[in-house]
């Protein structure tokens, strides 16, 4: 893997994480919003120009494809790529977290 | 009673939050933003006083991007209003918005903005510069100018530039502060 794309994307911000999250499942911006509001009870709110500019940033390094464009709306999934960098960044948020409970990590 | 007007404003890169302020107060007196014409000239029509809330992107699209840009801000609930050299401008009912609502909603993303900016202006502008320059010591070579009034524009030249990239940092300053 690009050892830049892995410095730039581990560790994430909190919205490339939940929109990658998202992506598992293909979705627009808006919808992603929407999933993350219901997941997070509405304490996580991602709005347009953020949304817009993460998921060109995304595209551009790979992480993520553009399947189709449904009524003017752009339908992204997750790449194979942006799985691994997912996975990574979900070990390493594991590890924070059994840290925090004074576990060793292993 | 008039139902246009055109107003003429002028804001730097940096004055984004009060060209907001200044639209939203103008609405609130009745005059809705219509049209951006070039840098600093607004059209206006009369509406019923509404508080409405303005927000600007600096984003650079081609036209076949441009329309999926829009719809994901309609999504939101964003209705753009005219877009001009890059800036697009947005308005959305304040009686909508969740207090003040804004287009960004993390530091990483603001920062992105600025750096677009850059990108799009600051870069082009110390381009435009250099050409200047290359003319102006030009003419001294051919007698058109004088070796002082050459120095005389290149010390102004630079200081206008010097000014526009303190303007960008301090834009990275205050994004840094209010988070």
């Amino acid at each position: 893997m690009d050892e830049h794309i892995r410095k730039v994307y581990v560790p994430m911000t909190e919205t490339a994480f939940y929109i990658l999250l998202c992506l598992q499942k293909q979705n627009h911006g808006y919808g992603i919003t929407a999933m993350v509001e219901t997941m997070t009870n509405g304490q996580i709110h991602i709005a347009p120009g953020t949304m817009y500019g993460t998921l060109a940033k995304m595209e551009k390094d790979g992480l993520i494809r553009l399947i189709k464009e449904e009524n003017k709306r752009r339908i992204y999934t997750i790449t194979s790529l942006g799985s691994t960098i997912l996975d990574m960044e979900i070990r390493r948020i594991h590890r924070l977290y059994q840290n925090s409970k004074g576990e060793i990590a292993l | 009673m008039k139902t246009t007007k055109i107003a003429f404003r002028y804001y730097t890169i940096n004055d984004v939050d009060a060209e907001e302020h200044w639209l939203r107060n103008m609405a609130k007196q009745g005059w809705m933003l219509d049209h951006v014409y070039f840098p600093g000239f607004y059209h206006f029509y009369a509406i019923e006083p509404t508080d409405i809330i303005y927000r600007l992107d600096y984003h650079p699209l081609s036209t076949k991007q441009k329309n999926a840009y829009i719809q994901m801000y309609a999504d939101y609930g964003w209705t753009m209003i005219t877009s001009l050299f890059g800036y697009h401008y947005f308005q959305k009912p304040a009686a909508l918005c969740h207090g003040e609502e804004t287009l960004f909603s993390d530091t990483l993303s603001k920062i992105d903005m600025v750096n677009r900016l850059i990108q799009g202006r600051l870069v082009p502008l110390c381009g435009v510069i250099i050409i200047i320059l290359v003319f102006i010591w030009a003419s001294t070579l051919f007698d058109g100018m004088t070796i002082e009034e050459a120095l005389g524009l290149t010390i102004f030249v630079l200081v206008v530039l010097f000014l526009t990239a303190l303007l960008f940092f301090m834009q990275y300053r205050q994004i840094h502060r209010s988070h």
